[in-house]
């Protein structure tokens, strides 16, 4: 009677135990990174016959084992999954930053590159206006403002980037001590912890903080007996995160590349500029892709200074100077030396658009000023907030301490120093420098270009002797005396006193070409004709013009985005996928518990009845006597 | 397989973030009623949109252009229609000048008229645009024609202001000085300057051609730069064209000149007795013409008839310059006329080509805004039912998703 009761007993508690589990799945229904329980139970052995007791078939139930739906397999494929799929957001989140500055539309960059274009189709029409010449200037000066202001907005975007890449990093790093915590506790509970549940919780917590870490850089990771994670760096032969509980040091630098920094316990630092997944991995192309867009509009920026720089300076002003530059691209950059160890903050700005030397700014503690240096070592100039010297301007601020140096040296080719160089809008070259007329009784319809050196004053005619033979004369304007004479090529080239003559089409015997100088107040406009031509493709070489390499890049920003946008869907279709997997494991489910609290309820009370029969057949038996 | 209540949440609602971004992207383009502009959003739409901006922006630079010609060009006209008014006064002015029963208060009275005319002619030269350019001096600044020495003198170039009207076409906003008013002794101020002479003294009373039936005395203006003369001179033996020079020693030069042509003319020379004139003798009459050089201002020759001692036996005839003929002086009329015309009917060619531009510009205007509002105009039909897809769907969702997850197991345990 006692056997039947003892085994009651043990149902009892069995039951009693796995309805406690069943209520622990039920209450951590939503708890993030809790995977469900069950309770193992196994049938108690009976006992042998012994001289005075007759053998038994069995005696209960026992509890062997709380289970925790784990599989390693499936969670090391959802961090991969969770890996990707932050990578693709972090990359996709840095590139529509990248987008977002250069969209183009009423406020884009490109709108600033149609005004200057307007401009200069207005001053064509119109060179000799005063307010056709300021509103081109007003333009220019927009556009040189815009795209300068866009290179700077790109370098504190990457500033930001490199910054969150830190504080990604130092997550990481703060994740892997979290770890080497759990992993300290999971080393110190007793090896049937795991059987009776104990390790459960610090499991749970140890697979959410992985799963947190995957989210940040790419991990592998492997267990231990206990439950002690390894994770190590990408794959199971990268440098050593975590082992025991003893925690790497993570840190990145932002140069050309992402560069993760992995110290491992215990062993030499470990630099990788390959990142696959993780937040990093997103943040590490998001810089690609914005360094991309740097060389991109800083190429943009050169061939726009190029190309209208050197139209520009073939022309003359509203006052018959030659023009200049319209567009300058000197600048300088300030690096702190590996020694600072104060905080300082440089604003440099250029003040000369020629290529300055070397210098550098080191601290005088003692004066409390910053020393001006030329490459030579020569002391220029020395001051507190505001170092003027050649060629620049330098604006220092913050907390420097003795000793700390900075390296100026100078820059050219950066967006981000462009700047618009006519002081006024008279110094706007429209007109060229020379016009060439073919006179009124010239019988062929051949066109001449000339290209007159620029110290030989006076106007010419250019007379063609013999068209057959391509001789021609160049004569003083003035008195008709004969300067030169020559034979064109078979290009209809010809250089006579220092200016290069292209006849281009048929000319005749006689006909008479005059080269006039023009001079200040010239309603002539094959400059601004030729700048506003820029915006168009070349239509002798096919090659694109301005605006439409303009709308390229900002093409390319969008393409980049939208790379990324579809890396996301398929990533997040990735981790949905193994999330399933994984939530089929282990993942708690109410009407699965609901059935198995209703299953362990009707043990339970039958396990309580088949008591009460026992004790109902003891009182049988009690009565008898 | 069951994914666990927590995930089946996780799922919905990232399923109804996606609804609610989609619903939300489609509200902010209708209200805005435009597509997304972001490259990333479609890269080929937003590349033909950005190609199609710059088309407009070109075009719209252009018909700037082409306005600003067709302006001028409408100005140039203007001042070509006083001019043509100009001319044709002085077409009557020359005639009224050719008449044989002109007399000196006539003259008079013409002279003034071609003052008027002159600076008539001068001011519609100089006329400028709107934006105070002249409209005849080329691309060179100032006036195009400014009075030097009493002569209308060009200081503009002879390069014409053009506009940008094509990816190599150059439309002409106007015309220059030399192709509207001629340059040098065909330019129309120099015509109009001879009818001018022709009506002043001394040219006034002089002739195109003298005659003397004995001996003469042919007497040559010295001009202080020196310079010829051309004169066909007639004898009994026939004509032959002499140059004279005027410089100093004229007259010694002439005797030689004539001389020389003794044979072919029948007339000799020989220098006066006071040294200052040339004799001239022969069997006959003798007769000077056609007479070139030696300015306007002035008769450059004058011939008195003598008798064999040399004293003057009838009046003295100056001698005009062919161009001061009477029948030049029409001729300058004539040509003044159809040079305008012509001129003016060139302006007005250009004034088509600039209409013809307008019109093409208007065209490709309609077609790039057409093609801009394919490309970036909303269809809202569309967008319209595929809002209400989306809605129907996030209600589907939302009722599903509490239907399923708001009942389970536990709602039928007693």
């Amino acid at each position: 009677m006692t056997d039947m009761l003892d085994i009651a007993r043990s149902g009892l508690f069995a039951y009693r135990s796995a309805l406690a589990v069943t209520a622990e799945n039920i209450a951590n229904v939503g708890t993030d990174g809790y995977r469900r329980r069950d309770l193992v139970t196994a049938s108690a052995p009976g006992a042998r016959a012994t001289p005075v007791t007759q053998a038994t078939g069995g005696q209960g139930t026992q509890v062997t084992e709380v289970r925790r739906a784990f599989d390693a397999l499936a969670a090391d494929r959802l961090r991969g999954a969770a890996g990707m799929r932050a990578a693709a957001a972090a990359q996709l989140a840095g590139t529509e930053a990248v987008e977002a500055l250069v969209l183009p539309g009423e406020n884009g960059i490109d709108q600033r590159l149609r005004d200057v274009f307007d401009a200069f189709d207005a001053l064509a029409v119109d060179p000799t206006r005063g307010s056709a010449r300021a509103a081109a200037a007003g333009a220019g000066q927009a556009l040189a403002s815009a795209l300068s202001d866009l290179g700077r907005g790109m370098a504190s975007l990457r500033d930001d980037l490199a910054a969150r890449a830190a504080a990604t990093a130092a997550s990481a790093q703060d994740i892997l001590e979290s770890l080497a915590e759990i992993g300290r506790r999971l080393g110190g509970l007793s090896p049937a912890a795991p059987a009776e549940g104990a390790a459960h919780p610090l499991a749970d917590r140890r697979d959410a903080l992985l799963d947190d870490l995957a989210e940040l850089v790419p991990v592998s990771v492997s267990y231990a007996a206990g439950g002690r994670p390894t994770v190590r760096y990408g794959g199971p032969a990268g440098p050593v995160l975590l082992q025991g509980d003893a925690a790497a040091q993570l840190s990145v630098a932002a140069g050309d590349l992402l560069t993760l920094t992995v110290v491992p316990p215990g062993a030499a630092a470990t630099d990788t500029r390959t990142i696959a997944r993780g937040t990093l991995a997103g943040l590490s192309r998001a810089l690609g892709a914005l360094d991309m867009a740097v060389q991109e509009l800083d190429g943009f920026a050169r061939r726009m200074a190029g190309a209208m720089n050197a139209l520009h300076r073939d022309g003359i002003d509203a006052t018959g100077a030659a023009g200049g530059d319209l567009f300058g691209m000197a600048g300088w950059t300030a690096t702190a030396a590996a020694t600072v160890t104060g905080t300082v903050a440089v604003d440099v700005i250029p003040t000369d658009d020629v290529p300055g030397a070397p210098m550098s700014l080191t601290y005088d503690g003692g004066a409390g000023e910053w020393v001006a240096r030329d490459g030579g070592g020569a002391e220029i100039a020395r001051g507190t907030g505001r170092l003027v010297l050649p060629g620049v301007t330098v604006d220092l601020a913050g907390a420097p301490r003795d000793g700390d140096r900075i390296d100026l040296a100078p820059v050219s080719g950066r967006a981000r120093d462009l700047r618009w160089m006519p002081d006024s809008a008279d110094r706007l070259a429209a007109a060229a420098a020379f016009v060439v007329t073919p006179g009124a009784a010239n019988g062929g319809g051949a066109s001449l270009s000339a290209e007159p050196a620029p110290a030989l004053p006076g106007a010419w005619d250019v007379d063609i002797v013999d068209a057959a033979a391509g001789a021609v004369t160049l004569r003083d304007r003035a008195t008709g005396a004969v300067i030169a004479s020559g034979v064109l090529d078979a290009g209809g080239r010809v250089t006579l006193a220092g200016i290069a003559l292209q006849l281009t089409g048929g000319a005749a015997d006689g006909d008479r070409f005059a080269i006039i100088p023009a001079g200040a107040g010239s309603a002539d406009a094959t400059v601004a004709r030729a700048l506003a031509a820029l915006r168009a493709a070349d239509p002798a070489t096919g090659a694109p013009g301005l605006a439409d390499r303009l709308a390229r890049l900002q093409a390319d920003a969008g393409i980049r985005v939208a790379a990324a946008s579809r890396s996301l869907a398929t990533a997040e279709a990735g981790e949905e996928a193994a999330g399933r997997a994984l939530a089929a494991i282990g993942a708690v489910d109410l009407d699965t518990e609901a059935a198995r609290l209703v299953e362990l309820q009707q043990g339970y009370q039958a396990s309580a009845q088949a008591m009460t029969v026992a004790r109902d057949l003891f009182d049988t038996l009690l009565g008898m006597f | 397989m069951t994914i666990g209540d927590a995930f089946f949440s996780r799922l919905s609602v990232r399923g109804f973030d996606r609804l609610a971004g989609e619903i939300a992207a489609i509200q902010s383009r209708i209200a805005s009623g435009v597509n997304d502009p972001r490259p990333s959003a479609d890269p080929v739409r937003a590349d033909g949109l950005s190609a199609l901006r710059d088309q407009l922006a070109r075009l719209d630079g252009r018909e700037a252009a082409v306005n600003r010609a067709a302006d001028r060009l409408a100005l140039t006209d203007a001042a070509m229609a006083d001019m043509a008014g100009v001319a044709r006064s002085w077409q009557q002015v020359a005639l009224r000048a050719a008449s044989a029963t002109l007399t000196a208060e006539g003259a008079a009275a013409l002279r003034a008229e071609t003052s008027v005319l002159r600076d008539r002619l001068l001011a519609a030269a100089n006329a400028t645009d709107a934006t105070d350019r002249p409209l005849f001096a080329g691309t060179a600044p100032g006036p195009a024609y400014a009075r030097e020495n009493g002569a209308a003198a060009y200081r503009g170039n002879e390069a014409a202001v053009t506009v940008q009207v094509g990816d190599r076409r150059l439309l002409a906003a106007g015309l220059t000085g030399p192709q509207v008013f001629g340059s040098g002794d065909d330019s129309l101020f120099a015509r109009l300057d001879r009818l001018a002479a022709a009506l002043r003294e001394p040219m006034l009373p002089a002739r195109a051609q003298a005659s003397a039936t004995g001996p003469a005395r042919l007497d040559i203006r010295q001009a202080p730069g020196g310079g010829t003369v051309s004169v066909t001179l007639a004898g009994p033996a026939g004509a032959a064209p002499v140059t004279l020079d005027q410089g100093a020693g004229a007259a010694a030069a002439a005797v030689a000149a004539i001389n020389a042509v003794s044979a072919d003319t029948g007339v000799t020379a020989a220098l006066t007795s006071d040294g200052t004139g040339v004799a001239l003798s022969g069997a006959g009459t003798i007769g000077l013409s056609g007479v070139d050089g030696g300015g306007t201002d002035l008769p450059a020759l004058v011939l008195t008839p003598t008798d064999a001692g040399g004293a003057p036996a009838g009046p003295a005839v100056s001698l005009r310059p062919v161009r001061l003929s009477l029948d030049g002086l029409v001729a300058d009329a004539a040509a003044a006329v159809e040079r305008l015309a012509a001129a003016r009917g060139a302006a007005g060619a250009l004034a088509a080509d600039a209409a013809r531009e307008t019109a093409v510009i208007a065209d490709r205007r309609l077609q790039y805004r057409t093609a801009v509002e394919g490309l970036q105009g909303l269809d809202i039909a569309a967008e319209a039912t595929r809002l209400q897809a989306l809605l129907t769907t996030q209600q589907a969702a939302q009722q599903t998703y509490v239907r399923i997850s708001g009942r389970s197991l536990f709602d039928f345990l007693r």
